[in-house]
């Protein structure tokens, strides 16, 4: 079950998204429950502490403690990884890109007359109770590893190949539309997937997205046009794998 | 036999002091073939040429280094450097082996003697390597300094060479008598540590410019970003101006019941102002909390560049930033490469915006800096190709280079991406104390 927490210090406005949430929950006929909705950051942090949960979190960002809500999203985060956080603001402006990356929030809603509150709740519920249940089902469509404080998830069918970068220890993933860098190792990488195989002494390449290989160029043409190397050492390997999803 | 083995030693002190130099690893492979083929080239030439076969070695390894790097000076100047390193410590050695062990040139053609021999000289060239790397390092770090003066360096680094060997060969001619040798040994070395000492100043006195130059920079960046500043501060000194009026205004209207004068007033003169509140110069008030002033000043100067390309340019930073755990020179030209990017990229799109935001997160800083994108972008592996340019030829090297800088730095990841049509950049600096809890992360 997907717990909901809100903390918003206005009774007025806490009244009303609490409404607006059971009565979303009560309509939908969903697997939520609404167990806290304070205006103390404490009583969030409490509860966690006892509890171990997967949350749904409404927070308010200028809550009148010393801590903004901000850094209340970034203790929850310590308790509850997987939980979805939004953020209610009156200043999303100057704060969009700081939701997103300090704390993974999932969202944010912006309290001021041109939005419409309760339609963005209810959108904020349907996405977090998606993604709730989808984890639960863990069909293991995304590659996740976590570098320092960063979880990186990556659909499988997106990656191209993982790289090793000239520091020791790094690692560059190139996807479609996207290339990170991470902290690990190429041999852990490998064993993640079976589609993964490695084509060089520095690189992983993901089999589903090859279009060709250049076998006397030794280079690995990917979907989008990239290319990856191999060596000599691993391309028999890799003729075997072309020539079985070819045939 | 004896012979092969000195020979081995000798190519194994070239071969292994060009890695030590570049401060990279060259791989197991490249080394073994350059081994190889200078151990052929040796055994083939050195009884027909003498000292000279080193030369034609010399050839052979500039090629192999090009053949890796691609670019011709580094190559050179890596290959030429062991070379000179090596007739030096060859000669003092040989000056030691005389004046200590009374052992003449002739003495010391065999044997286990050789061996010692060019065992001493491989030690020697190796301390006088790391040496050199740090020198070497200490240029190659400054780029800009390299890119100018790596034509005088090689020139020089060659020319010293050619010296040394013509020399060399005069003595071969003499047949290397024992006067021969300890001149020629004298003479390099003093040679060589006038070379050192030229390059150690010269090496300075760049370092002194760039730096110089930097602060330049800086301090231009800075005083418009006071210049932006006082424009607020006068903004705020005509409101204040007006403010006083404006409540006085509504007073009257409030004392008489006017409320259809006073909303009109209320929309037509106060809802300008407080748009107004909302204009450019309010969206860098966030710059007040990074306390770098380098970093402060790039961002405040790119920032307003952006705003006067009609970018909507916004920048949040919620907490104080007091460090980054990044050499600051780089770290501003990280965000120089990633903000020129963004506003090059946003000013193309309907809806021009650039975003950036510095985030202080547990065990590291991040730089993240998006912006809007036009939707036939191309794919981003071209992105980052060297010399790709949305905007032609010669202009490429943005991405790129900021690839190779974070690639160096061991505490900086890259993170880029195409979603929703936006393109995100995510730079982070992982603090210099948790560099090592991060692997196990």
């Amino acid at each position: 079950m997907l717990e909901v927490f809100i903390c918003e210090d206005d009774p007025e406005q806490r009244k009303q998204i609490t409404k607006y949430v059971s009565d979303y929950i009560m309509m939908e006929n969903l697997d939520m429950k609404i167990v806290v909705s304070t205006d103390k950051s404490e009583d969030i942090i409490g509860y966690l502490r006892n509890n171990h949960v997967t949350g749904l979190y409404f927070l308010d960002v200028d809550i009148k403690e010393d801590k903004s809500g901000i850094a209340l999203g970034a203790e929850i985060r310590q308790y509850d990884n997987q939980g979805a956080i939004v953020f209610v603001t009156t200043h999303s402006e100057l704060t969009y890109l700081t939701f997103t990356y300090k704390v993974e929030a999932m969202d944010y809603i912006t309290k001021d007359k041109f939005t419409d509150i309760q339609k963005r709740i209810t959108d904020c519920i349907d996405t977090a109770n998606e993604r709730y249940l989808m984890n639960k089902h863990r069909n293991r469509k995304m590659f996740q590893t976590k570098s320092g404080d960063k979880m990186i998830s990556v659909d499988y069918s997106d990656i191209l190949f993982f790289e090793t970068s000239s520091q020791l220890h790094k690692i560059i993933l190139h996807a479609t539309n996207r290339q990170v860098e991470f902290y690990g190792k190429l041999k852990d990488v490998l064993e993640m997937d079976s589609r993964f195989y490695r084509c060089h002494n520095s690189y992983v390449v993901n089999k589903d997205n090859i279009v060709e290989v250049d076998m006397s160029k030794r280079e690995i043409r990917m979907t989008n046009g990239q290319i990856c190397y191999a060596s000599s050492r691993f391309l028999k390997g890799l003729k075997d794998i072309v020539q079985h999803t070819n045939g | 036999m004896t012979f092969f083995i000195a020979s081995l030693i000798q190519m194994m002190t070239y071969c292994l002091s060009i890695p030590i130099l570049m401060k990279r690893r060259i791989g197991v492979g490249l080394f073994l073939i350059m081994l190889a083929g200078s151990q052929t080239i040796g055994m083939a030439l050195f009884p027909l040429m003498g000292a000279m076969s080193s030369l034609v070695i010399l050839v052979f390894l500039i090629g192999c280094l090009y053949y890796m790097s691609r670019q011709w000076l580094l190559s050179i100047t890596v290959a030429v450097i062991p070379m000179i390193l090596s007739i030096v410590s060859d000669y003092v050695i040989n000056l030691f082996a005389l004046q200590v062990f009374n052992l003449s040139t002739a003495d010391i053609q065999g044997g286990y003697l050789l061996v010692a021999a060019v065992v001493g000289i491989m030690l020697l060239t190796f301390a006088l390597s790391y040496l050199g790397r740090y020198l070497f390092g200490t240029m190659r770090d400054h780029e800009p300094f390299f890119r100018r003066y790596g034509v005088l360096l090689t020139a020089m680094v060659v020319i010293t060479l050619l010296i040394f060997y013509l020399n060399i060969w005069i003595g071969q001619q003499q047949g290397y008598s024992n006067e021969n040798i300890r001149a020629n040994s004298i003479l390099f070395l003093f040679y060589f540590i006038l070379l050192m000492g030229v390059c150690f100043i010269l090496i300075r006195v760049m370092m002194k410019e760039t730096n110089l130059q930097n602060k330049q920079v800086q301090y231009e960046r800075l005083t418009e970003y006071t210049e932006n500043l006082e424009q607020l501060y006068m903004d705020m000194q005509k409101f204040r101006h007006d403010y006083i009026n404006i409540l006085l205004t509504m007073s009257e209207y409030i004392r008489s019941g006017d409320v259809e004068r006073l909303e009109r007033y209320f929309n037509e003169r106060i809802m300008p102002i407080s748009q107004g509140m909302q204009s450019n110069n309010y969206k860098l008030g966030a710059l007040y909390n990074v306390k770098l002033q380098e970093l402060k000043g790039i961002l405040s100067s790119k920032l307003i560049k952006a705003q006067e390309l009609k970018i909507d340019a916004v920048i949040e930073v919620v907490e104080p930033i007091e460090q980054v755990s990044m050499d600051s020179v780089q770290l501003c030209r990280c965000l120089g490469i990633l903000l020129d990017n963004a506003i090059e990229e946003a000013v193309q799109c309907d809806k021009p915006s650039v975003r950036v935001a510095i985030i202080k997160r547990e065990q590291s800083v991040m730089i993240a800096v998006t912006n809007s994108c036009r939707s036939n972008m191309p794919e981003l592996y071209k992105i980052f190709e060297r010399g790709f340019s949305t905007k032609g030829n010669n202009r490429g090297l943005g991405l790129s280079n900021l690839k190779e800088i974070v690639a160096k730095s061991e505490n900086a990841t890259l993170d880029t991406q195409i979603m929703n049509g936006e393109f995100i950049q995510l730079l982070e600096v992982y603090d210099a104390s948790a560099t090592k809890s991060r692997m196990t992360g």
